[in-house]
C-alpha cells in the first residue's frame, strides 16, 4: 500500500513537471530611431494604415491627439524622421478611421451601415453601403477598422441576442460570425461574414468581454483573427478556416471570465480589465511576413498610487503561424501603438498626459 | 456568548468603516488643498468624480439627471463640485451651476477611494460621510443619492 502511494506521488510529480507553459525564444531589440516630442504632443492614438507593403525606403503614419483633434503625420524617408501637423480634420476617431492619403479618408460609424470616404475637409466623397442584415460595429476596446487594398474588415455583432446572459452568449458564440469583410473593388461592394468563436467560448458560454476579435490581412488576402482569451490564432481564406495554431505568450497561463452577477459592477469590471491578462491585438508585418500578437500580462491594480511600469509582450510568428519568439516590454511603451514599418516596429513611449517626455521610437528586433 | 460575539463583530465593522472614512477625508482634503487650494466645506456638499474607466453614456445620463435636479426649484440640493479630467461632457448649465475642478491627470483616482465610472462623495461638516460608485444598472439612483 505504502509502495503504491509513493509511486502515485512520484508519477504525479513527473506529470506536473511535464505540464508547462511555452518557453518562447527571447527576442531582444535595439532602438533604431527615437524622436522626442515637444511637451504639447502626447496622448497620441495610432490611426490604422492599410496593411499592404509600402515603399521600403519611406514610411508614414498618422496619429490623432484626441483632446484637440489634431492629426500628426510621422514620416521617415531618406531625409530622416519628421513630425508635422497634417491639418487633417477628422469627423471621427482613430479606431474607426483609415487615412489613405491626406484627402482620402475612410470612416466607419457604429449604427450607420456604410463605409464613408471623405476628403481632407471632412466632406463626403462617396459611401459604400453595408446591407441592413448585418450589424457592423467597431468596438474601441477590442477592434479597429482594418484595411488591405480594397478589403476592409469590420466587426459584426447582433442586435437581438443578449450577450449579458450565459444562455445568450452560448447562442451568440454559436450563431455570430464576428467579422465582416467588405470589398469595394470597381465601386461594387461585396460582403462576407467570417470567423468562429473559439471552442472553449462556445462550450462554456463564458464572458471575457470579447465579442469582436482583433484582425489583420496578409498580402495573400488571408485574414487572421485573434481573441482576447484564446491561445490560438486563426487564418481564414475567404470565409473558410485555412489553418489555426497556438501562438501563445509564455507570460499568460490562464484566463478568468466575468461572473454574470458582476456584469454591471463597474468597480469589479475596472479591476478585471486592468488586472486580467489577454491578447490585445494581432498585426501583420508585410515587410518581414510576420504576425505580431500583442499580449497584455497580468497587471496589479492599486487605487492608492499610480501603478509602476507593468509588462506586455509581442509574440512573433511566421506566415505559417509558427512561433519564432517573444519580446517583452514595460508599459512605458504604449502597446496600442505598435505598427510595423520597413525599418522595424514603431512604438510610442511615455505616451500619456502625465509625462512630459513622450517619444516615437523605431525598434529593430534581433533574432 | 454568541450574541456577545455578534455585537463585537458589529462594533468592529462600524469602527473599521469609520476609520476608512476618516482616512478618505484626510487624503481627499490633502488632494483638494494641493491641487485646488481648497478643502471640504462645513456645509453639506457633493463631489462627483469622473473616472477614466467609465461608460460615456452613463456619464451623459448622470449629468442630465443632475441638470434636471438643479432645474427643479422645489428641491434644495447641496452644492455640487464635479472633478473631471475631460470637461467635454459638461453642459453650460453644469459649468455655471456647479464648481468644476479640472484635473487632466485624474489624480483623484489614486487617493485610496475606490473609483469607477461615476463616483459620488457626500460630505458634511468637513468630513466625508459616504461614497458610492454608480454601477451600470444603478445610474437612475443618482437623483435619490444627491438629494
Amino acid at each position: 500500500m505504502r509502495w503504491f502511494t509513493l509511486c502515485s506521488i512520484g508519477i504525479f510529480f513527473i506529470l506536473s513537471s511535464c505540464v508547462q507553459y511555452p518557453h518562447n525564444k527571447n527576442i531582444t531589440y535595439e532602438v533604431k530611431y527615437e524622436f522626442h516630442f515637444p511637451d504639447s504632443i502626447r496622448s497620441l492614438h495610432l490611426i490604422n494604415q492599410s496593411s499592404e507593403m509600402h515603399d521600403k525606403l519611406s514610411w508614414k503614419a498618422y496619429y490623432q491627439q484626441l483632446h484637440n483633434n489634431i492629426v500628426y503625420e510621422i514620416k521617415i524617408d531618406e531625409d530622416g524622421l519628421s513630425v508635422n501637423n497634417s491639418n487633417l480634420i477628422l469627423s471621427s476617431f482613430y479606431f474607426n478611421t483609415i487615412i489613405q492619403t491626406a484627402d482620402s479618408v475612410f470612416t466607419f460609424e457604429n449604427g450607420i451601415n456604410e463605409l464613408r470616404l471623405g476628403n481632407d475637409n471632412n466632406s463626403r466623397v462617396k459611401s459604400f453601403e453595408i446591407e441592413q442584415k448585418y450589424t457592423p460595429v467597431i468596438d474601441p476596446f477590442s477592434s479597429r477598422l482594418v484595411r488591405s487594398g480594397s478589403t476592409f474588415l469590420i466587426g459584426n455583432t447582433s442586435k437581438v441576442i443578449d450577450f449579458g446572459s450565459k444562455e445568450g452568449r452560448l447562442e451568440y458564440y454559436k450563431k455570430i460570425k464576428p467579422i465582416i469583410s467588405l470589398n469595394i473593388t470597381n465601386d461594387r461592394n461585396s460582403i462576407n461574414e467570417l470567423g468562429h468563436f473559439p471552442n472553449h467560448y462556445r462550450e462554456s458560454g463564458n464572458n471575457y468581454i470579447d465579442h469582436i476579435p482583433s484582425s489583420c490581412i496578409t498580402e495573400e488576402g488571408l485574414i487572421c483573427l485573434s481573441f482576447f482569451a484564446d491561445d490560438l490564432l486563426y487564418l481564414y481564406k475567404d470565409t473558410s478556416l485555412f489553418s489555426s495554431k497556438v501562438v501563445s505568450s509564455q507570460f499568460i497561463d490562464k484566463f478568468s471570465s466575468i461572473p454574470d452577477e458582476k456584469r454591471f459592477d463597474m468597480l469589479f469590471l475596472k479591476k478585471y480589465v486592468i488586472e486580467e491578462p489577454r491578447y490585445i491585438s494581432v498585426k501583420y508585418d508585410p515587410y518581414n511576413r510576420l504576425f505580431y500578437r500583442i499580449a497584455k500580462h497580468k497587471w496589479e491594480h492599486n487605487h492608492k498610487k499610480r501603478k509602476e511600469y507593468q509588462f506586455w509582450s509581442v509574440v512573433i510568428a511566421d506566415s505559417n503561424l509558427n512561433v519564432l519568439g517573444e519580446t517583452r516590454f514595460t508599459s512605458e511603451y504604449d502597446m496600442n501603438s505598435l505598427q510595423p514599418t520597413p525599418f522595424g516596429i514603431a512604438l510610442l513611449r511615455s505616451n500619456n498626459s502625465m509625462e512630459s517626455n513622450a517619444s516615437f521610437v523605431i525598434l529593430k528586433l534581433i533574432y | 456568548m454568541v450574541n456577545y460575539l455578534k455585537a463585537l463583530l458589529f462594533a468592529l465593522f462600524i469602527v473599521s468603516c469609520s476609520t476608512e472614512l476618516q482616512n478618505h477625508t484626510k487624503e481627499f482634503n490633502r488632494y483638494l488643498n494641493s491641487q485646488f487650494n481648497t478643502m471640504i466645506p462645513e456645509s453639506d456638499h457633493i463631489y462627483i468624480l469622473e473616472s477614466k474607466f467609465c461608460c460615456q453614456g452613463c456619464i451623459q445620463k448622470v449629468y442630465l439627471k443632475i441638470e434636471e435636479e438643479i432645474a427643479d426649484d422645489t428641491k434644495q440640493l447641496p452644492f455640487i463640485s464635479i472633478l473631471t479630467y475631460d470637461s467635454s461632457f459638461l453642459s453650460e448649465t453644469l459649468l455655471n451651476e456647479c464648481n468644476v475642478l479640472f484635473d487632466k491627470n485624474a489624480d483623484y483616482e489614486y487617493l485610496g477611494i475606490e473609483t469607477a465610472n461615476i463616483t459620488i462623495i457626500k460630505t458634511s461638516k468637513r468630513k466625508i460621510t459616504s461614497t458610492m460608485v454608480l454601477s451600470l444598472d444603478k445610474i437612475d439612483v443618482v437623483s435619490d443619492f444627491i438629494n
